[in-house]
């Protein structure tokens, strides 16, 4: 138990860490085999977390954002400046008609007849918001962040401006123009491998059993027209594209040696719990002194 | 609209349009938070109304929730409260980390499975996978030689990064192209 | 054992397949006997109904009226968390007329905000007993749902499901030796409970002789990006205003917390002022905890001061990618303004985020999309300097950000963290010391086993093809 629940009676405590020891086994009792207990664990745990959210939600967010103010002055509506209608009342409104539709939608099925219609309307309008707020930023940010830094870097392209933050120096700088040559031909490998190339299987297997990839079907096609210069193309662009997948593969290697170290961590915390934590704890300690006294 | 014109600094939208827009997001978003909750106690409550399989463990769901709901609210200090932390530390945590180091055993099974060499692709993965175990583990990290840890350390700061960098740049052309067609199509 | 061949490439199935091993067609159209016809059940013609909607051929009613028609369904969502045995059964769907299909329907919402109602499941991926035996729960047949697609895409989608990605235990329960070839037929994820009862074994092991048994060297190796981070962090002045954007929760902190902390106890040790926001419900109540422990460990050994000051809680900001921008324009604007959040107020701006904004910002978390999400919808508006307090996992993909410049840091994986603390030079507590000599024996047993895990499966393959 952190200190942060320390004001609690000492009895909570001791309950708080037998019931963090039940959930823990309950749910560690899966990699036995699939059983009630462990379900017990799932269901507790998703109630408790939907609570916490809820509360989380309600008196961090909401309350202290939304409804305190609006309830600490509720004509504010009549005499309040546009800056404080847009800051409070209108993301209000759209989040009642929300609730509103959420609602109605739990209600009756979608294609259920009857219900308030206008209602189902109206709570398109903040989900609306959302989406479209949501994809301006996706699409604006992933040009801003991603696309627009990571091809100047990869075209190595003296956009220090655009690419850095702060004062920071690009490792691309530092690079021999062999290493950036490399660099530049895996990323474009990558992405004819990821626009043109087929699922990574196909040199893994005998030849009877593969199928013909995009590219297979752009040479053949390529060959039939007899175009000599659209078949060399698009060779080179399998040749490229075979590069690209296999420095995706290199990388799906070192990603998973990673993911091993990572998950390793998360299950040797586990059992550095069951194993040390628990016992340190002062209850444990009590029952130990009691077994123990009782077995002598 | 309005977003991308902000952000990409035209001058037919103020900035404050779309600060105000972040912020009904983020309260839009809250509100959005408890309507799926709503929606998960809903379905739970159908099910233990119906009697359905594992009904009582929806009832369990829902009396947790009531517990820790009504104690998070009841709370004058809302979410820092000492109930609230309390539910944090004997339920939260122990039950979110046990589920997600299970993961670590589930692992061992995939690795003895797909790390094969005969598989496509299984002798550049598994390459990259043992010089990378080799390299992080400080056992074997102190009989490897020092070359093997620089390729380890140029693999990953040159061709690794080329490839998940095709992978960004292919990943966020996806997101764009998704991202427009969505907003033309629903302006049309 | 009797075989067929498929229409498609010609190559042989078991004669019960229902689709080809080799290339996805689908072989139960062909193959199905008349006997099946007799087998319906409402349930599984409801299931067929959404099947296949572009070809249904004359003996469709065959295909969809065999039980394991919905199997095959790609639009047979699963929802979360599971409904029982006897939920699915046909003897519950004729005493409530409500079948698992008809479940999902009554909550429209349960799919729409399934981001919420489903976490990231582990069990989905290996999950045992008869129920499971059902392909319908495999994760990769949701990826489908909803997709309209042609029979051609169809069946490479089947092919490429069978092959790579893995399904529930018992998937494909009655698969033939020939299907049950991983390289050529693809038999999904099955769980091998004694791979991890050694792990189970060698792990607890580990920890509870590790402390008295040599780790190995002078730890583990330091990756690129980490001697920038700390030269970063030890450039800062006394109270430098730092945005620290917390993306992980209990899930992770098993090894989150190893990693942030130093990093933490550095940023707190050069006296700079943490201004902490989140957007997982758990974040805060997990930052808590942890610069509780930092500060704690920074006042131990030095006698330093660290006063409340230091740290401002921002709290949970919800709403995603489409409220963080708020915190490039106007981190203000993330406060409550409820009279009751006034003195917070005043702390965020006495910080003076609101006028420089942040001299450097500091995102902590355990999945790659949290730190992209940062660098693609803050720091282009306010150009700040960002360092990466992350998970191994997400290591290699943050890379190209490091390179770019974006990243003017990366620190990663418990490695990293033991890395970084012994950057600070600073001595840990004994039982500091215990607990991280016993980790770090875990560490290099687990891998131990994973590297003869990975022997004994390559060898396993070799014999079986060799065998076949």
């Amino acid at each position: 138990m952190s200190p942060f629940s320390s004001g609690l009676p000492a009895a909570m405590q001791d309950a708080g860490l037998v019931l963090g020891l039940f959930i823990s086994l309950t749910i560690a009792s899966y990699l036995i085999r699939d059983n009630f207990l462990a379900r017990l664990g799932q269901y507790i745990l998703v109630g408790a977390g939907l609570g916490y959210i809820a509360v989380l939600a309600w008196r961090n967010v909401l309350w202290p954002r939304l409804f305190a103010p609006v309830i600490s002055d509720p004509m504010s509506w009549l005499t309040a400046p546009e800056a404080t209608l847009l800051k409070s009342w209108l993301p209000l409104i759209l989040g009642l008609l929300m609730w509103a539709g959420g609602v109605e939608l739990l209600r009756r099925r979608p294609k259920e007849p009857g219900g308030s219609q206008l209602l189902r309307l109206l709570a398109v309008v903040p989900a609306a918001v959302l989406v479209g707020v949501g994809l301006g930023v996706g699409a604006s940010g992933a040009v801003q962040g991603t696309l627009w830094p990571q091809l100047a870097a990869a075209l190595q392209t003296p956009l220090a401006a655009v690419a850095t933050a702060g004062d920071a120096r690009p490792a691309a700088e530092e690079a021999t123009w062999l290493v950036r040559f490399i660099t530049l031909l895996i990323t474009g490998g990558v992405l004819i491998h990821l626009q043109l190339g087929r699922a990574s299987g196909a040199s893994g297997r005998p030849p009877a059993q593969r199928r013909p990839s995009g590219l297979k079907d752009s040479e053949t096609a390529a060959q039939k027209h007899d175009i000599p210069y659209r078949t060399l193309t698009v060779k080179i662009l399998h040749v490229w594209g075979g590069i690209g997948r296999r420095a995706l593969w290199l990388a799906a290697g070192i990603v998973f040696a990673r993911l091993a170290a990572a998950r390793f961590s998360l299950a040797l915390a586990r059992l550095d719990y069951f194993l040390f934590e628990v016992p340190r704890s002062e209850l444990w300690q009590i029952l130990w002194a009691a077994v123990r006294g009782a077995g002598s | 609209m309005l977003v991308i014109s902000a952000r990409f600094g035209l001058a037919i939208t103020p900035l404050a349009a779309a600060t105000t827009l972040y912020g009904w997001a983020m309260l839009l978003g809250a509100f959005a938070l408890l309507l799926g909750i709503a929606n998960a106690l809903w379905y739970h409550l159908v099910r233990v109304q119906r009697g359905k399989g594992e009904w009582l463990l929806s009832l369990l769901l829902l009396v947790v929730f009531a517990l820790v709901f009504g104690a998070g609210v009841s709370s004058p200090e809302g979410s820092i409260g000492p109930l609230t932390e309390w539910v944090f530390d004997a339920v939260l945590a122990p039950g979110q980390a046990t589920l997600y180091a299970l993961t670590g055993f589930f692992l061992l099974s995939a690795a003895y499975l797909y790390l094969r060499i005969n598989r496509p692709g299984g002798l550049w993965i598994l390459a990259g996978a043992l010089l990378m175990l080799l390299v992080q583990t400080p056992f074997f990290f102190q009989f490897m030689p020092d070359a093997l840890v620089d390729l380890v350390d140029w693999l990953l700061s040159w061709p690794v990064m080329a490839a998940m960098r095709g992978v960004l740049i292919g990943g966020a052309l996806a997101v764009l192209f998704i991202s427009i067609r969505l907003i033309v199509k629903s302006v049309k | 054992m009797a075989k067929s061949d498929c229409p498609h490439c010609g190559l042989s199935n078991p004669i019960d397949a229902q689709f080809c091993v080799h290339c996805g067609t689908i072989l139960a159209r062909a193959q199905l006997p008349s006997a099946h016809a007799g087998e319906t059940t409402d349930e599984a013609g409801a299931g067929a109904a959404d099947q296949e909607e572009a070809p249904p051929p004359a003996n469709a009613e065959e295909t969809g009226n065999h039980p394991d028609a919905r199997a095959s369904d790609p639009t047979y969502a699963r929802t979360w968390p599971h409904s029982s045995g006897e939920e699915e059964d046909g003897g519950e769907v004729s005493g409530e007329g409500e079948p698992q299909i008809a479940a999902s329907q009554t909550d429209p919402l349960l799919t729409d905000l399934g981001g919420l109602l489903e976490p990231a499941d582990p069990m989905a991926f290996a999950s045992s007993g008869p129920r499971e035996s059902d392909p319908s729960r495999s994760p990769s047949q949701s990826l489908t749902s909803g997709l309209n697609v042609s029979e051609e895409e169809r069946r490479q989608l089947r092919q490429l499901y069978a092959e790579d990605l893995p399904t529930a235990v018992g998937a494909n329960p009655d698969m033939g030796p020939t299907t049950a070839e991983p390289a050529v037929g693809g038999s999904g994820l099955q769980r091998q409970p004694w791979l991890e009862w050694i792990l189970l074994l060698g792990l607890t092991g580990a920890l509870l002789w590790g402390s008295q048994t040599p780790t190995g060297g002078n730890g583990p190796h330091t990756l690129p990006g980490l001697e920038q981070a700390h030269q970063h962090i030890d450039s800062l002045t006394p109270n430098s205003p730092i945005l620290v954007y917390w993306a992980y929760d209990a899930a992770t902190a098993g090894e989150m917390d190893l990693v942030a902390q130093p990093v933490i106890e550095h940023l707190l040790h050069k006296r700079t002022t943490l201004i902490v926001v989140s957007q997982l419900p758990g974040g805060p109540a997990v930052a808590r905890r942890v610069i509780a422990k930092a500060e704690e460990s920074v006042r131990r050994p030095a006698r330093a001061q660290v006063t409340a000051n230091q740290i401002i809680e921002g709290g949970f900001i919800p709403g995603g990618a489409a409220s963080l921008p708020l915190l490039g324009v106007a981190p203000s604007r993330t406060l409550p303004v409820d009279p009751g959040w006034v003195e917070l107020r005043e702390r965020f701006s006495l910080a003076g985020l609101t006028e420089t904004g942040p001299v450097l910002t500091l995102v902590i978390a355990a999945r790659a999309e949290d730190v992209r999400r940062w660098l693609e919808q803050v720091q282009p508006i306010n150009d700040g300097t960002v360092i990466a307090v992350t998970s191994a996992v997400a290591d290699p993909a943050l890379r190209p950000y490091l390179h770019s410049g974006q990243l003017v840091g990366l620190v990663s994986g418990w490695d990293g963290g033991s890395a970084y603390f012994r950057r600070l030079e600073r001595t840990r507590s004994i039982a500091e010391q215990v607990r991280t000599s016993r980790l770090t024996n875990g560490q290099n047993w687990g891998i131990g086993i994973l590297l003869f895990v990975i022997l004994l499966g390559n060898v396993a393959g070799l014999t079986e093809r060799r065998l076949t």
